[in-house]
C-alpha cells in the first residue's frame, strides 16, 4: 500500500490579488456580459476590463516598498521587480482597452476580447512574480493560449487567422523547448525554484552537461517569447495579422514579461554560471539587432515595420540581460516602460488610421497627414523619434542608460553594435515623419471617419508622457532603481 | 523673493511661447502690447527683488535658488548641473538694466515696427532675447550661463537678420553668429577645465575654491581667464573679435538699442566682473583685459570720426564705451565698470532710439550727410539727443571719470595705460558725439530731408517718444547714484560685497574730472565750430589724409579676416568638398548604404511566410545555442 | 524501492492492452460476414472515414462537440482522486476543486450561450 502524505501550502491572498481580480472579472464577463445585447456588450466589456486593470494595480502599488518575500511555498517571489512588471502589464492592458474602443468592428466579439485580454494579463502577471520553472510555464501557457485566440479574434480576416496559426505552431515549439529545458534543469538539480536551483549549483550537486543543455533550451524558449532572432520568424506575421489593439498589447506586455522572466531565471537561478550564458544572450542580442533593423528597412506596411522594430528593440533588452548588473536591470526597466508607452502609442495611431481608411496602413498612407490631423501627426513624430532613440524623447534616455550599463558591465561590443543598429534604425523610423509633412499629396476626396476622442486623447497623452519622461527621467529612473534593487543586491 | 526671481526670469519665456503658439490668432497690435506688458511685469519683479535685497544685511545679499536638478543625481560621480540662479548685488543690477531698459525699448518698438508684416515674430524674438539675457545674468552656474550665452547669440542672430529678404542683414547676422561662436567655444573649454578640476560648475564652489585649485599665476588660472576673456571679447565686440558689431546695425533700430548697445554687448563686462576671482588669479590676463579695452576705445573712437551712417557712428561709439568698461575691469575697478555699464545702457539706448526716430521720420535714411537742420522740426527729439550726447561725452553722469579715477588711484602699468588712453579717448568722444549732433540737427537741411520730411510729421508717436524720454530721465537720475568727490557713492558701496572696487581720493577725483571735462569739452567745441565752414572740414581732412583713410578702412580688420580666415576656410571647404566629401565621405556612405540595402533585402527575403521553414530556423538556432553551451562545458 | 514502480508497470500494461484489445475485438466479434470488406477493413467503424478525406467535407460541429466533451471529461480525472483523499486534503482541497468546477461552469455557461452545443 502506497501511503500519501498531503501537505497544503499556506495561501497568501495578497500575493495573487491582481490575478484573482483579473480572472474573476474575466469570469464575470463570460457568464454575465454574454447575455447582454451586442450594443451593450462592448461598453460593459470595456468598463469591466478597465476597472479590473485599475483594481489590479492597487496591490502592486501598495506593496511597492515592501521587502521581497516568497509565497506559496517559494514558488512566487513578490518583489518590486515583479510588481513593476505587473504595473507595466496592467497599464498596457488598460491602453489596449482604450485602443480597442476606437475599433468598432471588434464590437461583436467585445466580450471575448476583453475576457481574453484579462486572462492574458493575469497569466503575465503571474509570470512576472513566478519563482519556479513550473509556475513560470503554467503562467506562460495561460497567457500564450489567450494570445493565440486574441490574434485570431477577428475570424473574418484571413491575415489574423494565418498569423494566429503560425503563432500557435511556432509557439508550441518554443514552449516545448522551455518545458524540456525546465525538465532537464530539474533532472540536473532536483529543483524547480530559482533560488534553490542556484543553491544546488553552488553546492556542486548539479550535473554539468544536462544542466547546460537545460539552460540552453530555456534560453531558446525565452528568446522565442521575447521575439529574439533567430526565434523571431512568427513575429511579423502575427503582429501584422492581429487586430491592432492586440498587436499593441502583445508588443508591450509580452515583451515585458519575457524580459522580466529572462532576467529572473538567468540571474536568480543561473547567476553563478553567468560566464556561460552571457555570451549566448549577447549573440542573440546581436542577431536581433541585425535582423530586426535590416528587415524593417524593406517594409511598406507600418505594422509589419513596427513588428521588425520590436525585434530590433529586443537587441537592446537582451543587452541588459547579458550585462545583468543592477544598473542594467534599472536601464531595462526604464527601457521597458518607455518602450511600452511609445509602441502602444504608435499602434494606437495605426489603429486610428486603419479605421479612417478601412484597410491595412502603409507608410505611404501617412503622406501629408500632418496637414489634416496635426496633433496626431505630431504625436507620431514623437513616437518615431523616441523609437529611433533621438533626444529629447524617452527612447534616447532608455538607449543611453542601456549603453552606459553595457560599457560599465564590460560588454562594450554590445553598446557599439547597438549604436550601429540605431543608425540603421533611423533609416526606417524617419520615413514616417518625412511622409507626414509631404506637401505634394492631394487631400483625398473620400470622407474619413474621425477617431474616437478617447483614443486620440490617449495617443496625445502617451506622446506627452514619452517626451516628458525623456526630459525629466529622474522619477521613472528612481522607480526602476527600486525595482532592480529588489532583484539584484548590488 | 525666490518666486519673484523665477517669475522675472520665466515671464519673457512664457511670452515667447504664447506668441509662438498664438500665431495669427492674435492681432499685431495686441501681440506687441502683450510683449511690452510682459517686459514691464518682468521689470517690476526685478525691482521687487532689488528692494528686498536692499532690505537685507550687507553680508547676506547673495542667494542661490535651485528649481530642479536633472537626472544623474543617482550616480554620485556624475556632474550635477542644477537649474539654479544666483541673486546677488551684481546680478540684480543687471536684471534691472536688462528688464528695465528692455521694457522701454520693447514699448518703443510698437511704434517703430508698426505695419511690418512680421511684427508678431519680432516681438516674440524680443521676448526671447530678454529671457536669454536674464538667464545670462541670473545663472547660478557656468553651464546655465553658457546656455544663456548661446541663446543670446541665437536671438541676436534672429534679430539682426530680421529683414532676411535683403542680403546685407543675412550676411551681418551670419558674421555676428560666427564671431560669437568663437567666444562660445572659449567659454565651453573653460567649463571643461572647471569640470575636470572642480567636478562642478557652480559659481559659489568654483569661486571659493579657485585659490586652492588654481594658484595665482598658474598655467591653469591663466588659461581659464584667457578662455573666458575670449567669450567676453566676442560678445562685447572688443579687439580682435569686434568686426561684427557695425554690420549688426542692419537690424531694426530698437534691436540695435537693446542688444547692441544696452544689454548684450555689455555681457562680456558682466562676465569678467562675475569671474573677478578667476581674473584676480591671473594678473597678466587682467592686464591684457585693460590693454584690449584701451586699444578698442581708441580705435573705435577714431573710426567713429569718419563714419557717415548715423547708426554706425553710434555703434562705434558703443564699441569705444565698452572699451572703457573693459579698461575698468582690467584694473580691478569692477564697480566703476558696472556703473558705466548702467549709465551707458541708458544714454546709448537713448541715442539709438533718438536716431531711430530720425531714421523713421526720414523714410529709413541713415546717412548723416543727407540730414541737417532737423532741430527746427523735431525740437523734442533734439533736446533728448542732447541729454544723451552730454552723457556720452561724460559731463553727466560721471561714470567715465570714475573709471579713470580708479585707474589713477590703482596705478601700475595698466593703470597708467588706462588713464592716458581714456583721456585721449574722451577727446575723441567729444568730437564724434558733437559732430553727429551738428550734422543731423543743425546747419542747412538737405534736399533729401526737405523732400521726405512732411510738415507736422516730424515728431514720433507717443509710444516711441515716451520710452526715449524715460531713458533720458533715467540717464540723468542714475548719475546721482555715484557722483564721486565723497558726495555719494551708493553704487560702489552696494556692489562692494560682490565685486572689487577702487575708492579714489577727492583730489584725484577733481583732477581727473577737470581733465576729462576739459578734453571732452574742447573736442566738442572744436568740431562745433569746424562744421560752420565746409572748406575747413575738407582742409582738416586732407591734413590727416593717411589717418582718415585708415579709419575709413576700419583699420583693415575685415580685409585681414577675409585673407587669413575667410579665404583659407573657403579653400579648405572647397577642397574637402571635392575630395573628402564627394569621394571619401560620399563614397563610404554609398558603400554603407548599398551594403545595408543588399543585406536588408536578403533578410526580408528570408521571411518566406512558410511555417515549416520558421520552425526549421528556430530549431537551427536552438541547435546553435546548444552547441555553444556544450562547447563552453568542454564536453 | 522498485516495488513502488510496479504500479507504473501495471498502468503501462493496461494502457497498452485497451487499444490493442479494441483492435482485436473488431475482428473477433465480426459476426455478420465472413468476407472482410468495406467498413470492416478500416480500424474504426465510427467517426470520420479515414479513407475518404478528400471526398466530402465534414461538419465542424463534430469536432467542437468532441473537444468540449474532453474539457468536461478532464473534470472526472480530478474528481476521483479528490473523493478518495477528501479527508487528507481537507478544506483546502475542497476549495481548490470548487474553484476548478466554477471555472468549468463559467466555460459551460459561455459555450451554451454561444450556441456551441447546438448541432448545426
Amino acid at each position: 500500500m502506497i501511503t500519501l502524505t498531503v501537505t497544503t501550502v499556506p495561501v497568501s491572498w495578497s500575493a495573487i490579488a491582481p490575478e484573482i481580480v483579473l480572472l474573476s472579472c474575466a469570469c464575470v464577463l463570460l457568464t454575465c456580459a454574454i447575455f447582454l445585447p451586442a450594443r451593450l456588450a462592448h461598453p460593459v466589456g470595456a468598463a469591466v476590463a478597465a476597472g479590473a486593470f485599475a483594481a489590479a494595480m492597487v496591490a502592486p502599488i501598495a506593496q511597492w516598498h515592501d521587502a521581497p518575500r516568497t509565497a506559496f511555498d517559494d514558488t512566487l517571489r513578490i518583489d518590486a521587480f515583479g510588481n513593476g512588471a505587473r504595473l507595466l502589464i496592467f497599464a498596457a492592458g488598460l491602453l489596449a482597452v482604450v485602443v480597442a474602443w476606437g475599433m468598432p468592428h471588434l464590437f461583436d466579439r467585445a466580450v471575448e476580447y476583453h475576457a481574453l485580454l484579462l486572462a492574458a494579463a493575469a497569466g503575465m502577471s503571474l509570470l512576472a512574480v513566478s519563482n519556479s520553472l513550473v509556475i513560470a510555464f503554467i503562467a506562460l501557457e495561460l497567457f500564450s493560449i489567450a494570445l493565440y485566440v486574441l490574434v485570431a479574434i477577428d475570424v473574418d480576416a484571413l491575415p489574423g487567422l494565418e498569423g494566429a496559426l503560425k503563432y500557435l505552431i511556432v509557439g508550441s515549439v518554443g514552449a516545448a523547448f522551455l518545458l524540456y529545458g525546465s525538465a532537464l534543469v530539474y533532472g540536473a538539480t532536483g529543483q524547480f525554484e530559482f533560488d534553490l536551483i542556484a543553491q544546488s549549483i553552488r553546492h556542486g550537486d548539479a550535473h554539468g552537461g544536462v544542466l547546460l543543455l537545460g539552460v540552453a533550451m530555456i534560453i531558446v524558449g525565452l528568446g522565442f517569447k521575447a521575439n529574439s532572432a533567430p526565434f523571431h520568424m512568427w513575429t511579423p506575421d502575427a503582429y501584422e495579422g492581429a487586430p491592432t489593439p492586440v498587436t499593441a498589447f502583445m508588443s508591450a506586455a509580452t515583451k515585458t514579461v519575457a524580459l522580466v522572466l529572462a532576467f529572473r531565471v538567468l540571474v536568480a537561478a543561473f547567476g553563478e554560471d553567468s560566464a556561460i550564458w552571457q555570451d549566448a544572450v549577447g549573440a542573440l542580442a546581436v542577431a536581433s539587432f541585425a535582423v530586426g533593423n535590416l528587415a524593417a528597412l524593406r517594409q511598406a506596411n507600418v505594422k509589419r515595420m513596427l513588428a521588425y522594430s520590436t525585434i530590433g528593440h529586443t537587441g537592446f533588452l537582451f543587452t541588459a540581460v547579458a550585462v545583468h548588473t543592477q544598473a542594467a536591470a534599472r536601464a531595462m526597466f526604464y527601457y521597458l516602460a518607455i518602450y511600452s508607452l511609445m509602441n502602444i502609442g504608435a499602434f494606437a495611431l495605426v489603429a486610428i488610421r486603419e479605421r479612417e481608411l478601412g484597410r491595412p496602413v502603409l507608410i505611404d498612407d501617412f503622406r501629408g497627414y500632418a496637414y489634416r490631423r496635426p496633433l496626431l501627426a505630431l504625436s507620431m513624430v514623437v513616437f518615431m523619434l523616441s523609437l529611433a532613440g533621438l533626444p529629447p524623447m524617452g527612447g534616447f534616455i532608455a538607449k543611453i542608460t542601456i549603453w552606459s550599463s553595457a560599457v560599465d558591465g564590460g560588454q562594450t561590443y554590445l553598446a557599439i553594435v547597438g549604436v550601429a543598429a540605431t543608425l540603421v534604425g533611423l533609416g526606417y523610423y524617419l520615413k514616417i515623419p518625412f511622409a507626414l509633412v509631404d506637401r505634394d499629396v492631394p487631400i483625398p476626396e473620400s470622407p474619413y471617419r474621425p477617431a474616437f476622442a478617447v483614443t486620440s486623447a490617449t495617443v496625445l497623452a502617451t506622446a506627452v508622457a514619452v517626451m516628458v519622461l525623456g526630459i525629466i527621467p529622474g522619477p521613472l529612473l528612481d522607480l526602476a532603481q527600486t525595482a532592480s534593487a529588489s532583484l539584484i543586491g548590488r | 523673493m525666490e518666486t519673484l526671481s523665477w517669475v522675472c526670469l520665466f515671464l519673457p519665456l512664457a511670452g515667447v511661447v504664447v506668441l509662438a503658439l498664438a500665431g495669427n490668432r492674435i492681432g499685431r497690435e495686441p501681440a506687441s502690447w502683450l510683449a511690452t506688458a510682459i517686459a514691464f511685469a518682468s521689470f517690476i519683479c526685478g525691482a521687487a527683488v532689488f528692494f528686498s535685497i536692499l532690505g537685507e544685511g550687507e553680508s547676506a545679499r547673495s542667494h542661490v535658488y535651485t528649481l530642479y536638478t536633472w537626472a544623474g543625481a543617482h550616480n554620485v560621480h556624475v556632474l550635477r548641473v542644477p537649474l539654479s540662479i544666483q541673486i546677488d548685488q551684481l546680478s540684480v543690477v543687471e536684471m534691472l538694466v536688462v528688464s528695465g531698459v528692455g521694457a522701454l525699448i520693447v514699448m518703443y518698438s510698437i511704434g517703430y515696427m508698426h505695419g511690418d508684416p512680421k511684427q508678431r515674430r519680432f516681438f516674440a524674438y524680443m521676448n526671447l532675447f530678454l529671457f536669454s539675457m536674464l538667464l545670462v545674468v541670473m545663472a547660478g552656474n557656468f553651464v546655465l550661463l553658457l546656455a544663456g550665452w548661446g541663446l543670446v547669440g541665437l536671438s541676436s542672430y534672429l534679430l539682426i537678420g530680421f529683414w532676411h529678404e535683403q542680403e546685407a542683414p543675412v550676411a551681418a547676422a551670419k558674421k555676428a553668429f560666427v564671431m560669437n561662436a568663437i567666444g562660445d567655444v572659449g567659454i565651453a573649454i573653460a567649463i571643461f577645465l572647471m569640470v575636470r578640476d572642480f567636478g562642478t560648475t557652480d559659481y559659489h564652489e568654483v569661486f571659493t575654491r579657485a585659490h586652492d585649485v588654481w594658484p595665482k599665476g598658474s598655467a591653469n588660472a591663466n588659461w581659464v581667464a584667457l578662455l573666458l576673456l575670449a567669450g567676453a571679447v566676442a560678445k562685447s565686440a572688443q579687439i580682435p573679435l569686434h568686426t561684427w558689431l557695425p554690420d549688426a546695425m542692419e537690424g531694426p533700430t530698437p534691436v540695435s538699442a537693446l542688444i547692441h548697445a544696452a544689454t548684450m554687448v555689455t555681457a562680456g563686462v558682466y562676465l569678467i566682473a562675475r569671474c573677478h576671482v578667476l581674473f584676480a588669479n591671473a594678473p597678466n590676463v587682467r592686464t591684457l583685459v585693460a590693454v584690449i579695452g584701451v586699444a578698442t576705445l581708441l580705435m573705435a573712437g577714431v573710426i567713429a570720426l569718419v563714419q557717415t551712417d548715423i547708426k554706425r557712428i553710434i555703434a562705434y561709439s558703443t564699441m569705444s564705451q565698452i572699451g572703457y568698461m573693459f579698461a575698468a575691469v582690467g584694473v580691478a575697478d569692477d564697480s566703476a565698470g558696472m556703473f558705466h555699464l548702467l549709465t551707458h545702457a541708458f544714454f546709448k539706448a537713448l541715442l539709438f532710439l533718438g536716431a531711430g526716430i530720425v531714421i523713421h521720420a526720414l523714410a529709413n535714411e541713415q546717412d548723416v550727410r543727407r540730414m541737417g537742420g532737423l532741430s527746427k522740426v523735431m525740437p523734442r527729439t533734439t533736446m533728448l539727443m542732447w541729454v544723451g550726447t552730454i552723457a556720452l561725452i561724460g559731463f553727466w553722469p560721471m561714470s567715465k571719470d570714475e573709471i579713470l579715477e580708479g585707474a589713477l588711484h590703482g596705478g601700475g602699468t595698466a593703470g597708467w595705460i588706462v588713464y592716458v588712453g581714456g583721456l585721449v579717448g574722451a577727446a575723441f568722444t567729444g568730437i564724434y558725439a558733437t559732430r553727429l549732433m551738428r550734422l543731423v540737427f543743425y546747419g542747412e537741411m538737405s534736399g533729401y530731408a526737405k523732400e521726405h520730411l512732411h510738415t507736422g510729421h516730424g515728431e514720433a508717436p507717443w509710444t516711441m517718444f515716451l520710452p526715449v524720454a524715460a531713458l533720458a530721465a533715467g540717464a540723468v537720475l542714475v548719475g546721482f547714484l555715484s557722483v564721486g568727490f565723497g558726495i555719494t557713492n551708493f553704487f560702489g558701496d552696494f556692489l562692494a560685497q560682490s565685486a572689487p572696487t577702487i575708492e579714489a581720493t577727492v583730489p584725484q577725483d577733481i583732477l581727473t574730472t577737470a581733465l576729462a571735462w576739459g578734453l571732452g569739452g574742447a573736442g566738442a567745441l572744436y568740431v562745433w565750430r569746424l562744421y560752420d565752414d565746409p572748406a575747413r572740414v575738407a582742409a582738416v581732412r586732407s591734413r590727416f589724409q593717411t589717418m582718415a583713410t585708415i579709419a575709413e578702412a576700419k583699420f583693415g580688420w575685415d580685409e585681414l579676416y577675409y585673407n587669413i580666415g575667410y579665404r583659407p576656410a573657403v579653400w579648405l571647404a572647397v577642397t574637402f568638398d571635392s575630395i573628402g566629401e564627394r569621394w571619401i565621405i560620399g563614397g563610404s556612405l554609398w558603400l554603407a548604404r548599398t551594403t545595408v540595402a543588399t543585406v536588408a533585402r536578403a533578410t526580408a527575403l528570408a521571411q518566406s511566410g512558410i511555417v515549416r521553414q520558421y520552425v526549421t530556423v528556430l530549431a537551427g538556432g536552438a541547435a546553435l545555442v546548444a552547441v555553444f553551451f556544450l562547447g563552453k562545458a568542454n564536453l | 524501492m522498485l516495488g513502488d514502480w510496479a504500479a507504473v508497470l501495471v498502468f503501462a500494461v493496461i494502457a497498452m492492452a485497451i487499444p490493442l484489445s479494441l483492435l482485436f475485438a473488431t475482428f473477433a466479434l465480426d459476426t455478420r460476414s465472413k468476407r472482410r470488406a468495406g467498413d470492416k477493413r478500416i480500424p474504426f467503424e465510427s467517426g470520420v472515414s479515414a479513407n475518404e478525406f478528400h471526398a466530402h467535407r465534414f461538419t465542424i460541429s463534430y469536432y467542437l462537440t468532441a473537444m468540449l466533451f474532453i474539457v468536461f471529461d478532464i473534470e472526472i480525472v480530478f474528481l476521483y482522486p479528490l473523493a478518495l483523499r477528501m479527508h487528507a486534503l481537507g478544506m483546502f482541497g475542497f476549495a481548490e476543486m470548487a474553484v476548478f468546477i466554477v471555472l468549468l461552469a463559467v466555460a459551460y455557461v459561455y459555450v451554451w450561450r454561444k450556441g456551441a452545443l447546438e448541432w448545426r
